[in-house]
């Protein structure tokens, strides 16, 4: 029995070793060319949006009307939309896609504005980014780390930009992978299995999909005061 | 695999807490105070985003259709496989009832009056104890690395941490991960197979499923009987130490996740299918242990010119 209690004590403590040893250069590290504009876009835009949402100056429709501007002006919602309905991307006539890109800014406005105020006294800071260029296309993946107050690191939160080839980007998903969490969440996907599910429920008829998506989204809330951003 | 792992993941997917998500091998929130992962995990190769931008383009401009494949990418993934869905949202309906009208509110008295720093021990020692299952799995993958980051952290931390009270290992360096056999099942190729949501269980297709069987098996305190502790006063057996640690392990997940989740109820359009989505997005993820591939990233196709107009 001593004997074997002694090999389990050596083969943990070797294990462990190995464990603790120095990890290797990853692929992940190798060659990949980062792009600090992306980075700081990210940072000012995450931290402009925390902020808005803080200010207690304002009140559910002014941070609405905040976020309202910085989603339209820094988010690819025509792609992001399309891509949201999956395999059924075809289906709307022009004018139906309008509509269902209208609604769907509203629920996008209603939803982040109530989610990202959960953190709003939280700080984002980038760590990274990867370019991946296409013969015209340029996109960056940014990672940012996303920390409580007490600088207590919460999630790793990817943000995938389109460069827009006029020097500017365009956030296209959201991935985030929680703190200590091997699994991660993309909202396009997560939007796009909710959206296809309610058109393959419902035969895929495009009207019923946007006044579905008309009635069950969260209402936006009317500025009631003019907004300071 | 329970319905609090369906729970938690919901928290992750909201940026929750890190203390919040669990696993399915019975559920373990990482521990406040952890370090990061390593960042930049995510790579274009992983989700995807060049095949779904084309996507995008072509469905713009006009192009003609194609299926969408299922490979493995985040985006990639366009089949919701649920054969059993009418029966599969009965059950979420009686688990989101039981949940609302018992486990939540029992849950906010507990994250009420114990004080968090209890709690964060008692989240501990669940950890603690579900080591021995992640570090079976760990062999089974043969993740010999990651096999000395379970051994070596639950060496450390049933010592020097009091039994796992403290998360003593985090602190030099060997960060908690969970592994079961449902993940192990994955990394061999084995499909998840049809959805399945369960009473009381919650998601749980086939093969995680049976992961869950398994991992039961594999727990040494399912063997284990007899007394832990035995004396006129108090006397505790290996059995019930085990159902008082399912009984913490649900309620302390649940107490973690109760604004995220309930933000998450009233902004989903379709609760159901989004619960169903982060599930299959965390096992996903779960299995590849985060890791990504650089190897094979797609060449992004150039946009077409009406695409900007």
């Amino acid at each position: 029995m001593t004997q074997l209690l002694k090999a389990l004590g050596l083969a943990t403590a070797l294990l462990t070793l190995l464990a603790m040893a120095p990890a290797e250069a990853t692929e992940q590290g190798k060659g990949q060319t980062g792009d600090p504009a992306a980075e700081a876009f990210i940072e000012r835009l995450a931290q402009k949006t925390l902020t808005a949402i803080a200010d207690p100056s304002l009140d559910d429709a002014g941070r609405q009307a905040v976020f309202r501007r910085l989603l339209v002006a820094n988010t690819d919602l025509d792609r992001f939309g399309r891509s949201a309905l999956g395999r059924y991307s075809r289906l709307p006539t022009s004018e139906q896609f309008e509509r269902y890109l209208e609604v769907l800014e509203d629920h996008a406005v209603s939803v982040l504005t109530s989610r990202f105020a959960l953190f709003s006294d939280h700080r984002i800071r980038a760590t990274g980014s990867q370019v991946k260029k296409g013969r015209r296309s340029r996109f960056v993946i940014v990672a940012s780390a996303l920390a409580d107050p007490s600088a207590r690191p919460v999630a790793t939160v990817h943000w995938v930009l389109l460069d827009d080839a006029e020097g500017g980007y365009r956030i296209f998903d959201i991935v985030l992978q929680a703190a200590g969490e091997q699994g991660s969440f993309s909202m396009l996907k997560t939007q796009r299995d909710e959206f296809t599910q309610m058109l393959r429920a419902n035969g895929r008829d495009t009207e019923l999909f946007i006044e579905t998506l008309t009635n069950r989204a969260r209402p936006v809330v009317a500025p009631a005061k003019t907004v300071p951003y | 695999m329970s319905f609090v792992w369906a729970l938690a993941i919901v928290v992750s997917a909201l940026v929750g807490s890190a203390s919040v998500t669990a696993r399915a091998d019975g559920g373990q929130p990482a521990e406040p105070g952890t370090a990061p992962t390593t960042p930049a995990s995510i790579t274009l190769a992983q989700i995807g985003v060049a095949d779904e931008l084309d996507r995008a383009e072509d469905a713009m401009t006009g192009a003609p259709a194609e299926d969408f494949g299922d490979d493995g990418r985040i985006y990639g993934e366009d089949d919701l496989n649920d054969p059993f869905e009418n029966v599969n949202r009965f059950f979420f309906k009686v688990n989101n009832t039981l949940d609302r009208y018992f486990l939540r509110p029992i849950a906010i008295a507990y994250k009420t009056v114990i004080p968090r720093p209890f709690r964060l021990m008692t989240r501990n020692i669940i950890n603690n104890l579900a080591a021995p299952v992640t570090l079976a799995n760990d062999f089974l993958q043969l993740e010999f690395k990651r096999a000395g980051v379970t051994l070596g952290r639950f060496a450390i931390n049933s010592t020097f941490g009091f039994l796992g009270a403290a998360d003593v290992a985090s602190g030099l360096g060997l960060e908690r991960h969970a592994e079961d056999f449902g993940q192990t099942l994955g990394v061999y190729g084995v499909p998840e197979g049809p959805y399945l949501y369960l009473p009381f269980i919650g998601p749980a297709p086939p093969r995680d499923l049976v992961g869950g069987v398994v991992d039961v098996l594999l727990d040494p305190t399912t063997w284990l009987g007899g007394d832990i502790v035995e004396s006129d006063a108090i006397g505790l057996e290996w059995q019930a130490l085990g159902q008082i640690r399912f009984g913490l392990n649900i309620l302390d997940s649940r107490s973690q996740a109760i604004e995220q989740l309930d933000e998450l109820e009233r902004s989903s359009i379709d609760f159901y299918a989004t619960i169903r989505s982060l599930y299959r997005q965390s096992r996903d993820g779960a299995i590849r242990n985060g890791r990504i591939e650089f190897n094979d990233l797609p060449e992004i196709d150039e946009f077409d010119e009406t695409f900007d107009e």
